[in-house]
């Protein structure tokens, strides 16, 4: 829309100073009447006929509308004539909760989500036409679409994550469109660090109301461990169920309480999908209530002990695999446990032992320190423990244990794409295999060798986890995932591995060349699940008098030059010599 | 008749008692002018060659004894010194007391001296009606003091001019400031007359633009009021035609050998400096 005005529309009252020049002119133009003998000497200007005009109105010289012309174009300029090309406003930024908190049914059945959209739209029409980021608020938060015109956000807007990070949301929507006004929808009032920034316009049609949750499954070892959440002021009747099976545990769950519930599985169980759900007549959030389960790829590590170990070696060795359930020996083997210098297609733990008569090994009171973030060493303590080593040999690769400044295990992979693992370690002075982290470390390493294989590296993910993939040929370059509602997403892989984002909670299938994966995402968190900090409200945000961003264009410049320009013109006018005047 | 006409007329009145009108010949032995024509008359004019035809009475016998030469002797016509004064009453006369009294006290002063000089004098009023006045030795007794006619002397020629009288002087005095042609009214003016003399009244700077930016002009004689931006173009314009205008007065002049005299009426009032006209040979 196109706007015109004044800025300063007081100052056209200098037009008064039109009258003022008329008046001046009238004055000073006074004509004195006298007689003379010489009339036709003189010009006989062209006088127009009198006849029926009753007022014979006085000419004034061209010197006279040019002044009224400055004048009139100097009080315009001063009072600021303006026009705009179009109104603009700063766009607008929607930060959606996409969290399954908003799937939530209110009172009259209409879900969290459903009752915001009113509103929203009311808001949205308030300036028909202007730019619109559509961010949406998840464990991530990612930019879902920049809209001039219409934007499907109800289809964008799935509410099927696990949380909704609105301060990263807010962030990223500072530093992608700092100029945006910003809208949040969502089911609770704000944070308290947000509850007095006005600016920030607020949504939410959010209810205080009670919810069951299943908030943890999880499954190995023939047991289902599922952890259910009573998040309602009152005590709430509830039944588990597990399929196949139809194991029907029932439950009286206290206000608040989480409770822990365990299923034995059978054989047929542990090797099917499963699915827990929860069930009870006061729930008004259905999308926490099941879980899928699949299972997991269990399958042991074929290892081979080669030949050249110290007996006290291969008997702490064969002592810590057969115990653990993740290894099997095997002629032909995943991990080859082998002395240095012996070849291997597989991946190998080099065992460094001293050579007689070469070196001695030492046990020495240096601290023995574990690489924090490596999952080989996950979960291992160092107390009490005695490590003897050969202190001449300089291992390969990153360090994941080291007495003192020494390594006495470290990882390489190689070019093949396998794991070397080098240990330096005299069993017959060390208390290794007497200690708790002799088994964990070999429980550490069927997992690592485990996710090694083609597969995820989990089946069973929650909201917000990463999917760690391995694809059978590391030429394959993209894959393809088949989401839950259908839709179909081309991922990227790259030296046969993809990690990317769990997608939305469901059963997700992944496919490539000579390979598929089913993956279960479930949504997983019990401050979610919680809906007793839901409650509407309602804030503008910026007021809309400081939304409208005009591009203003004043005419008062060009109005201040005409001026200049008529005043120059005037100037040579009166300047100006007539031709053969003297 | 206001102040500045009795003082006028008084001022010149008395310088008028020792001046005559200069006539286009001297006088003859009779008292009378000599006409241009030869004549009858005893005034002896010039010697020339005989023509066939001429009477032989008139020859020069004594020449013809002494030399052999036919010699014919001229004798001048002798006709009577008549002059007619024609004072233009029109309202333009009239635009300045000083250019009214001046053209007053100057036809006085020529009448004066014009019958001092024994001129058969006509005195004539231009004014809507020319009227010839029957006083023309008294001008404190002229019929006819006012300028009041909204016509000027060459309006009225063409109705009034056949009472001038042929072969005498005539004087118009008059501010000549009409549109028309100078030549036709001369033509018609100066026609039968011995000689013509034009003396022509101007008030101060008349023929100078008037002062100020804007002015309502009104003509002195029609009444026409016309409201003029004067800008120096204008200004310019004017004095152009207005000495185109003289100039045309002073070719016409010439051409019918007429004398134009101009005088400011400012700068005769106060002292009748009357170099000019005796410089002029109108006076002696």
């Amino acid at each position: 829309m196109t706007l015109t005005g004044w800025t300063n529309s007081w100052n056209l009252f200098a037009l008064t100073a039109l009258l003022l020049l008329v008046l001046l002119y009238l004055f000073q133009r006074h004509a004195r009447r006298q007689r003379t003998a010489t009339l036709f000497l003189w010009d006989r200007p062209e006088v127009p006929p009198r006849s029926g005009a009753r007022w014979h109105f006085r000419r004034f010289p061209l010197e006279f509308y040019l002044e009224a012309l400055a004048l009139a174009l100097l009080a315009a300029a001063a009072a600021g004539p303006f026009f705009t090309t179009r109104e603009e406003y700063p766009p607008l930024a929607v930060i959606l909760d996409n969290s399954f908190s908003m799937r939530a049914t209110a009172g009259n059945g209409e879900t969290f989500r459903t009752l915001a959209l009113p509103e929203l739209r009311r808001r949205l029409e308030e300036l028909p036409g202007r730019r619109i980021f559509w961010f949406a608020a998840g464990r991530t938060p990612r930019l879902l679409a920049d809209d001039r015109n219409r934007f499907d956000f109800e289809r964008a807007w799935t509410a099927t994550e696990d949380t909704a990070d609105l301060t990263a949301a807010l962030a990223l929507v500072r530093r992608t469109v700092p100029e945006a006004e910003i809208l949040v929808v969502t089911d609770t009032p704000p944070p308290e660090n947000l509850q007095n920034v006005e600016e920030i316009g607020w949504i939410s049609a959010g209810q205080s109301r009670p919810n069951l949750a299943i908030v943890n499954a999880r499954q190995g070892d023939g047991r289902l461990l599922a952890e259910v959440v009573n998040c309602s002021p009152l005590p709430v009747p509830a039944r588990l169920i597990l399929t196949p099976g139809n194991a029907e545990h029932p439950l009286m769950l206290a206000p608040g309480e989480r409770r822990k519930v365990v299923f034995r599985l059978s054989p047929e169980q542990t090797a099917s999908r499963l699915q827990l759900r929860l069930s009870s007549e006061m729930d008004v959030l259905d999308f926490d209530n099941e879980r899928i389960l699949l299972p997991e790829d269990e399958t042991p590590i074929l290892v081979r002990i080669q030949s050249g170990l110290s007996d006290t070696a291969r008997q702490d060795l064969e002592a810590v695999l057969n115990a653990a359930t993740g290894f099997r020996q095997a002629l032909t083997a995943e991990l080859e446990v082998l002395p240095p210098g012996q070849p291997s297609d597989a991946h190998r733990l080099i065992w460094h032992q001293p050579v007689p008569g070469r070196s001695r090994p030492t046990l020495t009171d240096e601290p023995i320190i574990l690489s924090p973030d490596h999952p080989l060493t996950r979960g291992l303590s160092p107390d009490e423990l005695h490590w003897a080593a050969v202190p001449d040999i300089r291992l390969p690769g990153e360090t994941l244990i080291s007495r003192g400044a020494d390594p006495v295990l470290t990882a390489l992979r190689r070019l093949d794409g396998k794991w070397d693992f080098h240990l330096n370690l005299q069993p017959e002075s060390s208390n290794l295999a007497r200690r708790p982290l002799w088994p964990a470390l070999f429980w550490n390493l069927a997992a690592l060798l485990r996710a090694e294989r083609p597969g995820a590296e989990s089946r069973n993910l929650r909201s917000g986890d990463l999917v760690r993939l391995r694809l059978p040929s590391s030429k394959t370059d993209s894959l393809r995932l088949l989401l839950p509602d259908g839709t179909e997403q081309l991922l990227p892989a790259r030296s046969g591995r993809s990690t990317f984002l769990a997608p939305p909670p469901g059963i997700s299938r992944i496919e490539a060349e000579n390979f598929q994966e089913e993956i279960a995402v479930s949504p997983g968190n019990p401050a979610e699940s919680d809906l007793r900090r839901c409650a509407p409200f309602l804030r503008d945000g910026m007021p809309p008098a400081n939304r409208g961003r005009h591009t203003v264009h004043s005419w008062s410049p060009l109005l201040l030059l005409a001026a200049i320009l008529v005043l120059a013109l005037h100037q040579i006018l009166i300047g100006k010599k007539p031709e053969g005047a003297r | 008749m206001n102040d500045l006409f009795k003082r006028t007329l008084q001022t010149v009145l008395a310088r008028a008692a020792d001046t005559r009108l200069a006539g286009p010949r001297t006088i003859g032995f009779n008292g009378r002018r000599l006409g241009r024509r030869a004549g009858n008359a005893l005034e002896f004019s010039e010697y020339r060659e005989y023509r066939p035809g001429d009477d032989l009475r008139r020859l020069d016998w004594n020449v013809f004894g002494r030399r052999e030469l036919l010699m014919i002797k001229e004798f001048s016509e002798e006709v009577d010194p008549r002059c007619d004064l024609l004072l233009d009453h029109s309202r333009s006369m009239a635009v300045t007391p000083e250019k009214s009294a001046a053209a007053f006290g100057l036809a006085a002063l020529l009448a004066r001296a014009a019958l001092n000089a024994g001129f058969s004098l006509a005195m004539l009023h231009a004014a809507d009606v020319w009227r010839k006045e029957p006083h023309p030795e008294s001008p404190p007794d002229w019929l006819a003091t006012a300028f009041d006619a909204t016509a000027n002397p060459g309006d009225g020629l063409a109705r009034y001019g056949g009472t001038l009288q042929r072969r005498g002087l005539r004087i118009l005095i008059s501010d000549l400031l009409w549109p028309e042609d100078p030549q036709i009214f001369l033509g018609g003016f100066s026609a039968g007359a011995k000689q013509t003399v034009l003396i022509q009244i101007l008030a101060d700077d008349e023929l100078e633009p008037v002062p100020g930016d804007y002015v309502m002009l009104e003509d002195a004689e029609t009444g026409e009021v016309r409201e003029l931006p004067i800008d120096d173009a204008m200004r310019h314009r004017f004095r152009e035609r207005a000495a185109r205008h003289q100039e045309a007065w002073r070719r016409a002049a010439a051409a019918h050998g007429a004398l134009l005299l101009c005088f400011q009426a400012g700068e005769l009032i106060p002292d009748w400096d009357l170099a000019r006209l005796f410089q002029a040979g109108v006076l002696q």
